[in-house]
């Protein structure tokens, strides 16, 4: 039912009950917690079709300002074309730009699409009574309504975290048509945006949809965008006196991969926008669009995985569509195809190939990602060729092992590569190794091969050939190595590794790349009641000044077998040199079978700065272990309270 | 009594320090997503303000009008229709 322009509220909501009816196998209503302060309920749209597994999430917003009333038709509008397009089998056309069948295919089984096309409806309906109007209807002390769109927990409280020199008095007076309200996330309409992005965790993409200005904006929205210094983010206090000021010392860091990415979304997004008629939307970050940001929901869309590890990347952009708040609705319905094909170049985008090489069995390659880094499932080694690798590692949910690396001989490794995207995908793999280290930098890798993997079906992965590392060289002081697959192609590029120079920066480098994995392996054989030691790297960035805690897990050695480490004095902090001669931290085990037991070496050692230290690992075992049973020794590097490494050993018990 | 009108003016700007002055006036709503740069001398920017406001801002600032907001309202609403024009489900 093709609708002219504009929605009243009651009908974006007797809209999207329909679609949930009519299209009820891939499309739902969800019923947003939180009731807007006149009492109204909000609803939102979830498009999805077809048993693919790995899919990313699109949140779609619009009606966030009230006089802005064209973002709910574009979202019903768009909406509407993509289910029924879907469910009839066609592609869509927005005037001068087309999606083709399978394009549609792709998006509708490939992501999770939600729309929430009326974010604040109390103001839509106070508006289209007559009353020009931007913020929601909740009274305050002395005025009424709160900015929904300053009021998103991203350097809310402006006047503490800008240049002085910038004056934010429009955030903070109660009348003004911009004020941020009494708190972060204080008003319903901010509560049910963030309870989506919480509830739904696979959005990936979050857009917000306004007019007017004819621009298509990413962030960041603070202060220009950096991709060296990671220390200068908005949560470093250091810089409350410096944000908001171009071509100053002070940027907001991202990672360069997702500067790329943002960049390369936007583009598309302009160009399909272009095709549709011919409109040329000024393209690029928020702060150089529409200058400093606070509380907005794009800035804060992406802030999510910088503040809180656990929550997905969220990719974000915030879009001003035509040249006056409501344009006259026979220019509404072409700045409605404009959008739409804006939009849905965004969903391709969102069901691109996505490589990965996962770093645990539960790994779904979301980034960050915060789980441990050194025993992919996915980096199988083998002594002698296995005849039909794809067939022999075919059950993802199971981790094949891996042999040790054999010194001397040729050895015969395969990789996993998986594709969380919605089309089959070709992809390079480099291996690399490194001496057995407990934080594996790239400054340690060396180049062993690289393979082709191709086809790689969508939503699916594919093991690779074999990667032969012949004739493998005795690795010198440590005696065993680790291994590294990297993948990468053109839609997924390899990280760029260049701007890690600290012990941190490496960690966070490792969170956000899901293409890189490690498998950490190394099988020892021990005679009980005799010291074995095993030598391995503490490795430091050129700018380090990091400490860190080695760990061990010894709930799988035989009660009262006894480890030690020795370490260079040059990782003991001053005190410890000072006051005694302990070189040696010795760790003693006892029995506390079936518990998780964990030692520290306490978070005093001092990284290298830019310098490999070898570390000794000594073990004795007890006697009264069992010689069938394999023992493991689980070793791990932490910087604060997150792992930066770990490699494990495995025991097998010689009488 | 006649509603106080609001219209809406684009400001030709000579500098940022004079786009901070707007954003600072409490009687001015800067429409930012408006803001083009023609160079950095020349910066244009949408704002809404009262009537009454549009005097005293004349020999401070370039501006032209654009629109009377609250027509230009009206119009639109009468493309809003006040029932729902779909049938419930
Ligand atoms: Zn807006």
């Amino acid at each position: 039912m093709p609708f002219t322009p504009y929605l009243n509220t009651n009908e974006i909501n007797t809209l999207i009950e329909q679609f949930s009816i009519d299209f009820a196998s891939i499309c739902s209503r969800i019923i947003l917690p939180n009731l807007t302060h006149e009492g109204r309920n909000s609803y939102a749209l979830k498009l999805a079709a077809g048993t693919s597994v790995h899919r990313k999430g699109l949140l779609l917003l619009g009606g966030t300002h009230a006089r802005e009333w064209g973002g709910s038709d574009i979202l019903i509008s768009l909406a509407e074309k993509l289910l029924n397009a879907y469910t009839d089998g066609t592609g869509i056309t927005f005037q001068g730009k087309s999606y083709s069948v399978s394009e549609i295919t792709k998006i509708m089984e490939h992501t999770d699409i939600f729309i929430f096309p009326n974010v604040n409806p109390d103001g839509k309906v106070y508006c289209q009574g007559g009353t020009d109007w931007r913020k929601n209807r909740r009274p305050t002390a002395s005025s009424v309504g709160i900015d929904i769109n300053r009021n998103y927990d991203f350097l809310w409280d402006a006047n503490n975290f800008f240049d002085p020199s910038l004056s934010f008095s429009y955030l903070y007076s109660e009348s003004s048509s911009t004020y941020h309200g009494s708190s972060a996330f204080s008003e319903a309409e901010t509560q049910n945006v963030k309870w989506l992005v919480d509830n739904y965790p696979n959005i990936a993409y979050g857009v917000d949809i306004h007019s007017y200005g004819q621009k298509i904006m990413y962030m960041w929205g603070d202060d220009e965008n950096q991709t060296s210094e990671l220390e200068k983010n908005f949560m470093n206090p250091a810089y409350n006196a410096s944000r908001g000021i171009s071509s100053d010392s002070y940027g907001e860091f991202l990672f360069d991969k997702d500067r790329v990415h943002i960049e390369n979304t936007a583009t598309r997004m302009h160009n399909a926008l272009f095709a549709v008629r011919g409109k040329s939307y000024s393209t690029g970050q928020l702060f150089h669009q529409v200058g400093v940001d606070s509380g907005s929901s794009a800035s804060y869309f992406f802030s999510r995985h910088f503040s809180n590890p656990s929550t997905r990347k969220l990719y974000s952009y915030g879009i001003e569509f035509g040249t006056t708040f409501q344009p006259a609705p026979s220019e509404m319905l072409n700045v409605m195809d404009d959008i739409g094909a804006a939009l849905t170049e965004l969903c391709l985008c969102a069901s691109d190939p996505d490589l990965l090489i996962r770093d645990n069995l539960s790994d779904e390659g979301k980034e960050p990602s915060t789980g441990l880094l050194c025993m992919s499932p996915d980096i199988i080694c083998r002594k002698t060729p296995v005849a039909n690798p794809g067939t022999a590692f075919a059950d993802p949910a199971i981790d094949p092992g891996s042999d040790n690396i054999e010194i001397g001989n040729d050895n015969y490794i395969y990789i996993r590569v998986h594709n969380h995207g919605g089309i089959q995908t070709n992809a390079q793999v480099r291996l690399y190794f490194a001496p057995l280290t407990t934080s594996c930098s790239p400054t340690l890798w060396q180049f062993i091969d690289q393979i082709d993997v191709i086809d790689i079906p969508a939503d699916g992965f594919k093991v690779s050939d074999a990667i032969i590392w012949p004739h493998v060289p005795d690795p010198g002081s440590t005696g065993h190595f680790c291994l590294i697959a990297v993948c990468g192609n053109s839609v997924d590029p390899f990280p760029n590794t260049s701007m890690i120079d600290s012990t941190n920066d490496y960690l966070k480098f490792i969170m956000n790349s899901n293409n890189i994995a490690y498998r950490n392996v190394v099988f020892e054989d021990i005679v009980p009641d005799s010291w074995k030691s095993i030598r391995f790297v503490v490795q430091g960035f050129r700018h380090d000044r990091t400490k860190i805690n080695i760990e061990f897990e010894t709930k799988n050695l035989p009660r009262d077998s006894n480890v030690k480490i020795v370490i260079k004095r040059h990782l003991l902090p001053q005190f410890l040199r000072l006051n005694s001669r302990l070189e040696k931290l010795l760790i003693p085990v006892r029995s506390f079978s079936g518990k998780t037991q964990k030692f520290k070496t306490s978070d005093y050692l001092k990284i290298p700065s830019g310098k490999k230290l070898y570390g000794k690992l000594d073990i004795k075992l007890n006697t009264p272990g069992k010689q069938d049973k394999q023992y493991s020794l689980a070793i791990s590097q932490h910087t604060g309270q997150l792992p930066t490494g770990q490699f494990t050993l495995y025991i097998n018990y010689k009488h | 009594m006649k509603k106080n009108e609001k219209y809406l003016v684009q400001f030709l700007l000579k500098n940022t320090g004079s786009l901070h002055q707007l954003l600072s006036n409490p009687n001015i709503e800067v429409i930012r997503s408006s803001l083009s740069k023609i160079d950095n001398n020349n910066i244009q920017v949408d704002a809404i303000l009262s009537e009454s406001y549009l005097n005293e801002l004349k020999p401070a600032y370039a501006f032209r009008i654009k629109e009377n907001l609250n027509e230009s309202l009206a119009e639109s609403c009468k493309h809003v229709s006040v029932n729902d024009r779909f049938e419930k489900p």
